[in-house]
C-alpha cells in the first residue's frame, strides 16, 4: 500500500525512482505493443482497460533532452514540464484538476525523457485525461506558471545537493557518457536554473511537446473504445520531433571518482558499468536478470553483501534498459560506509556469476523469481503504464513487459524464457567484466562553531 | 504559507466566501451513481467457525494478493504488555516451517512477499506471489501460526526494541505518539505499535505465543484474495483457518470518546517545531466515515490510512505535513501535522476551518467539490493488488459486509451539508495538541 505522503521530499524520490535513457535518432517506424496506435497527427496512443478498482492512470511521455536540444540548457525540460503543469486554462491548472478531484499527480524527467502522471478515479478520468492532453499540446506557459516551476525547481536542486543517493545516480551518467543529453543532471544546477528565461522555457515547449515523439497511455477502469476515440478527437496536429541528440561513451575516468560534497547526508560508494542496447533484446533482458539476481533489495547477492559488510547500509542497483548503451550500477550509503571495504565487498559479490555458470537448478529457480518480481511490480494501472511508456522513450514499445497477459505472451517474456546459464554469464562477463567506474562520496560537512552557538544563546 | 499547507488555507477562505446559511445543497452536483464505477461483487464464503474467505479475482497477469486477517491486535494486547503484537508478527515470520527456512526467506526465493501489519483490530499477515505459489505460501503461513517458535522471540524483541528507540527521536512519531496515548488513555492501543521498552523487557515466551494463540479465533478471521485467484488459492485459504476455535472474538477495551482535550509537549533535537492536532472521529464502520472522509479532504490530507502502519522495515514519515485518519481504530482519530516557521498561522487557519465547518452549512459548490475531492481519493487508493484485497479484508469484517465497499463511494457522493455540520460538531469539539519543540528553544 502506498504511503501517500504530501511534501517534497517524498515525491523528489519518487521522481528518481526510474532512471534514465539515451535515445538517437529514429531509425524509422516503432514496432508498436499490442493495443498501440498511431493516430493521424503522430501521437501514439495505448488504452487498455483492466478489472477492479476504479482508478486509472494517465500517463504522457515526451521524448526530449532534458538538458536543452544543443545541451546549453541543463534543466529546462524540468522546468518546461513544472511549468505546464502549472499553467492555467480557463482559470485552472492540471494541478488544480488533479486536487480537486482527489487524484494524484506526477512529473518524472529523465535524461531523454520526460512524463506526465496522473492516477485518476475512474469517475474523473475522462476529464483529466483531456486536461493532461492540454497541458502537454496546449499549455499557455505565462510568467506565474515560470515562477512556480522555478520555486519547485529549485526546492528539488536543494535537496538533491543533500543526498548522496542522488549524487551518485548523476554522477554515474555524468562519469559513464561524455555529451548528450545523458551526461548531465536533469536538475540542471542554480545557476542554469538563475538564468532561464521564459522564453526559453516556450521555445523548449513548442519543440518538444510535439505528438510525433509523444505516447499517451491509459489504463484502468476505463471504456476503452470511448478513451480511444476522446483521444483522436482532442489530438493536436502533426508535427514532427528533432533527432535526440546522442550521448557517447567517455572514456574510463580516473579511479576513483572522489566526491566531497559539503551538504550531502551520507558517505557512500558505488559502481558502474555500461551494459547492451534495447535492440540487442536478449542480452538487456539477461542484464535485467543479472540486475534482480544481484541487486534484489531482499535477495541480491551484492545486496546481501553490502548490508553485510555495514549493519544500516542502505543498498540499491539496477539495470536501466537505454536505447543507446544501458546501465547496471550499485550504490552502498549510509552513516559510516567505509568505501574500501565495501568496493571490495561489493566486487567479491559480484565475481561468481562471472568465474563460473549458475547451476541448471539455482537458474531456474531465479529466472522464476526475477520474472515474478517483475509482475508484482505491475499489479497496477501505474505499474503497467510506467512500462509502456518507458519501452516506448526507449524506442522499443513492443519490448515493454507490460505487454503481456496471464499466459507471459509477448517479446519481453519470450527473451526472457530464451535465458541460459551459459547465455548469462557470457553476458556478465562481456558487460559486468569490465573495469567499472567507482564513484566515492566522503561528505566535507562545515564544521560547526560550538563555543560560538553558545555565546549566542 | 510554508507550501505545505495550502489545504487548510484554501479551505478556511473558500468557506468564507462560499458559505451559504441556507444551506442549498440539494443543488450541489452529484456525481452519478454509473460513473462511480462500484466494485466488482466478491466471492464471499463463512466458515462453520465464522471465518470468511473472500475474493475478486482479475486477470491482469498471474499475480495474487493475499491478506489474512487475524482477529488479535494492538487493541487486543494485554495490559502491560504493549509491544507483544509487533513481536508475534515477527515471530511467526521468523519461525522455520520447511526444514530450517522460515516462510519470509521461501517467500523471498519465490520472488515473493510475505510481510506483517499490526492493526489496531488485528494481526494482518499480506502475500504476494504466483497463484500457483500461494497454497504452499499460506500453507507455511498456518503452519507458523499453529506451532510458533519461540527461540525467535529474542532477536524480534531486540528489534521491537530497537525500533521503539528511534521511535522516540522521531519528531513526527512523538507527536502522533502524544496524541494517541492522550486519546486512547486507559487501553492497550494508547501505546506506541512497537511497544515500549519497559513493556518489551518483560515479555516472556508465554506471553508471545499466547498471544498467536489468540489469532486461531473463526469470528473476526478473514482471508482475502485479489488478482489471479485460482481454485487451489481459495481451498489453501479455507484450510488455513477451517481449524480456528468458533468461540467470540477476542475482547478489546474500546474508550468513549474523550470529552476533554489535552495538551502536552516534548522536547527534541530538532530545527523546528513539529506540531499534532488529534481529534477522536468516527472508525471506518461507522454511519459517519463518508461524512468525516470529506472533513478529511476539506482540511488536506497527508497520508492514506497506512501512513504509520507498524511492519518490517518500518520507517517513520519524517516529512508527514497534513492529516493522518487512522479510521481502523475504534474509534478512529483525525491528527493534523504542521511544521516550520509557521505552525502559529497554521494553526489558526485550521482552528478558523474547524469553526466554521461546525457552525456554518457548505455552499452548494463547495461541499460539490469536497465530495469530488473525498471520492477520487478513496478511489485512487485502491490502486494495487495489495490496497484491493485489504480493502476487501476490511469490508468483510465489518457489520455490512463486502457490500461497505461499494457503499463508501455511494455514500461519500451524498454527503449532505447538514451531515457534515452534524458530524463536525459530534467529533471535532475536542481536540488534542502535541507540540515537539526544539531542545533549545524557550517557552
Amino acid at each position: 500500500m502506498r504511503n501517500r505522503r504530501r511534501g517534497a521530499l517524498a515525491a523528489l524520490f519518487l521522481t528518481a525512482a526510474v532512471g534514465v535513457t539515451a535515445l538517437t535518432a529514429s531509425a524509422g517506424p516503432l514496432a508498436l505493443a499490442p493495443g498501440e496506435s498511431v493516430l493521424n497527427s503522430g501521437l501514439t496512443t495505448l488504452v487498455r482497460q483492466t478489472t477492479g478498482p476504479s482508478s486509472v492512470a494517465i500517463e504522457v511521455w515526451i521524448r526530449c533532452p532534458a538538458n536543452g536540444w544543443d545541451a546549453s540548457e541543463p534543466g529546462i525540460a524540468r522546468l518546461t514540464a513544472f511549468a505546464a503543469v502549472s499553467a492555467k486554462t480557463n482559470g485552472a491548472s492540471l494541478r488544480d484538476l488533479v486536487q480537486a478531484d482527489g487524484a494524484e499527480l506526477s512529473v518524472s524527467v529523465f535524461q531523454t525523457a520526460t512524463e506526465i502522471a496522473v492516477l485518476a478515479p475512474a469517475n474523473a478520468a475522462g476529464d483529466l485525461q483531456d486536461a493532461v492532453v492540454r497541458s502537454v499540446f496546449g499549455a499557455s506557459i505565462d510568467e506565474p506558471a515560470f515562477d512556480d516551476a522555478k520555486s519547485r525547481l529549485a526546492e528539488q536542486q536543494a535537496l538533491v545537493a543533500q543526498s548522496t543517493q542522488e549524487i551518485i545516480r548523476e554522477t554515474v551518467f555524468a562519469s559513464l557518457f561524455s555529451d548528450g543529453p545523458m551526461r548531465d543532471s536533469t536538475y540542471g544546477d542554480p545557476e542554469s536554473l538563475k538564468s532561464a528565461s521564459l522564453d526559453q522555457v516556450r521555445s523548449f515547449y513548442a519543440r518538444s511537446y510535439v505528438p510525433a515523439g509523444t505516447i499517451v497511455v491509459v489504463v484502468g477502469d476505463v471504456d476503452a473504445a470511448a478513451t480511444t476515440a476522446r483521444l483522436a478527437a482532442i489530438s493536436p496536429s502533426a508535427g514532427g520531433p528533432a533527432p535526440m541528440p546522442p550521448s557517447d561513451a567517455a572514456n574510463v575516468p580516473a579511479q576513483p571518482v572522489a566526491l566531497a560534497p559539503p551538504m550531502a547526508d551520507v558517505p557512500g560508494v558505488a559502481l558502474a558499468w555500461l551494459g547492451p542496447p534495447i535492440g540487442d533484446r536478449r542480452a538487456a533482458t539477461a542484464m535485467d536478470f543479472l540486475s534482480d539476481y544481484l541487486a534484489d533489495s531482499d535477495a541480491g547477492a551484492m545486496t546481501l553483501a553490502a548490508t553485510g559488510a555495514h549493519a544500516g547500509t542502505s543498498f540499491e542497483g539496477q539495470f536501466v534498459t537505454l536505447q543507446a548503451a544501458g546501465v547496471f550500477f550499485v550504490s552502498a550509503t549510509g552513516t559510516g560506509v567505509d568505501a574500501a571495504p565495501m568496493e571490495t565487498a561489493l566486487r567479491s559479490s559480484l565475481q561468481p556469476v562471472l568465474d563460473q555458470t549458475l547451476s541448471r537448478d539455482v537458474f531456474d529457480r531465479a529466472i522464476a523469481a526475477y520474472e515474478t518480481r517483475l509482475l508484482r511490480q505491475m499489479d497496477s494501472p501505474e505499474g503497467l503504464a510506467d512500462n509502456y511508456g518507458w519501452y516506448f522513450a526507449q524506442g522499443d514499445p513492443s519490448y515493454a513487459p507490460s505487454a503481456t497477459n496471464v499466459d507471459l505472451n509477448g517479446p519481453y517474456f519470450a527473451a526472457a524464457a530464451s535465458l541460459t546459464p551459459d547465455y548469462v554469464r557470457q553476458v556478465a562477463q562481456r558487460y559486468l567484466g569490465q573495469t567499472p567506474v567507482v564513484i566515492v562520496v566522503s561528505p566535507n560537512h562545515a564544521p560547526v562553531n560550538v563555543s560560538l552557538r553558545g555565546e549566542l544563546k | 504559507v510554508n507550501g505545505l499547507t495550502p489545504f487548510v488555507v484554501a479551505f478556511a477562505a473558500a468557506a468564507v466566501v462560499a458559505s451559504d446559511p441556507s444551506g442549498s445543497d440539494a443543488a450541489a452536483a452529484q456525481p452519478s451513481a454509473a460513473t462511480i464505477a462500484p466494485f466488482p461483487e466478491p466471492s464471499v464464503a463463512t466458515l462453520p467457525n465464522g471465518a470468511v474467505i473472500v475474493s475478486q479475482p482479475s486477470g491482469e497477469n498471474p499475480i495474487v494478493d493475499v491478506q489474512t486477517f487475524y482477529p488479535a491486535g494492538l487493541a487486543q494486547q494485554p495490559s502491560g504488555k504493549s509491544g507483544v503484537a509487533a513481536v508475534a508478527a515477527a515471530v511467526v515470520l521468523r519461525t522455520p516451517v520447511e526444514r530450517s527456512i522460515d516462510v519470509a526467506d521461501i517467500a523471498t526465493s519465490l520472488g515473493a512477499s510475505v510481510t506483517y501489519t499490526v492493526d489496531p483490530q488485528d494481526t494482518r499477515f499480506s502475500i504476494e506471489c504466483r497463484a500457483s505459489d500461494l497454497p504452499r505460501l499460506i500453507g507455511d503461513l498456518a503452519s507458523a501460526v499453529a506451532d510458533p517458535d519461540p527461540g525467535q522471540i529474542a532477536v524480534t524483541r531486540k528489534a521491537a526494541m530497537s525500533a521503539a528507540s528511534a521511535a522516540v527521536a522521531d519528531p513526527v512519531l512523538v507527536a502522533y505518539s502524544m496524541v494517541r496515548q492522550a486519546q486512547y488513555q486507559g487501553t492497550p492501543y494508547a501505546d506506541p505499535d512497537e511497544g515500549r521498552a519497559i513493556s518489551l523487557s518483560t515479555l516472556a515466551p508465554a506471553d508471545v505465543t499466547g498471544f498467536i494463540g489468540r489469532y486461531r479465533t473463526g469470528h473476526g478471521a478473514a482471508v482475502s484474495l485479489a488478482g489471479d485467484v485460482t481454485s487451489d488459492d481459495i481451498a489453501a485459504a479455507q484450510t488455513a483457518v477451517a481449524g480456528f476455535a468458533a468461540g467470540p472474538p477476542v475482547s478489546s477495551s474500546t474508550p468513549a470518546p474523550s470529552k476533554r482535550g489535552a495538551e502536552v509537549v516534548a522536547r527534541r533535537d530538532i530545527p523546528a517545531p513539529w506540531v499534532a492536532v488529534g481529534y477522536s472521529v468516527p472508525d471506518q464502520f461507522s454511519p459517519d466515515f463518508p461524512a468525516m472522509l470529506v472533513i478529511e479532504a476539506l482540511l488536506g490530507r497527508g497520508g492514506d490510512v497506512h501512513a504509520f502502519d507498524f511492519g518490517p522495515g518500518f520507517q517513520p514519515p519524517d516529512d508527514f505535513i497534513g492529516g493522518y485518519y487512522q479510521y481502523e481504530a475504534e474509534p478512529g482519530t483525525l491528527i493534523e501535522f504542521y511544521s516550520g516557521a509557521n505552525v502559529d498561522q497554521d494553526l489558526h487557519d485550521l482552528s478558523d476551518a474547524v469553526t466554521r465547518l461546525r457552525t456554518s452549512p457548505l455552499s452548494a459548490d463547495l461541499l460539490a467539490r469536497a465530495r469530488q475531492t473525498a471520492l477520487g481519493e478513496f478511489l485512487t487508493s485502491v490502486s494495487t493488488l495489495d490496497d484491493r484485497s485489504w480493502l476487501l479484508g476490511r469490508c468483510v469484517l465489518s457489520p455490512a459486509g463486502a457490500a461497505l465497499e461499494n457503499q463508501i463511494p455511494t455514500d461519500i457522493a451524498t454527503v449532505s451539508a447538514a451531515q457534515l455540520m452534524r458530524v463536525a460538531n459530534s467529533y471535532l469539539a475536542v481536540q488534542t495538541v502535541a507540540v515537539v519543540l526544539p531542545s533549545n528553544a524557550g517557552q
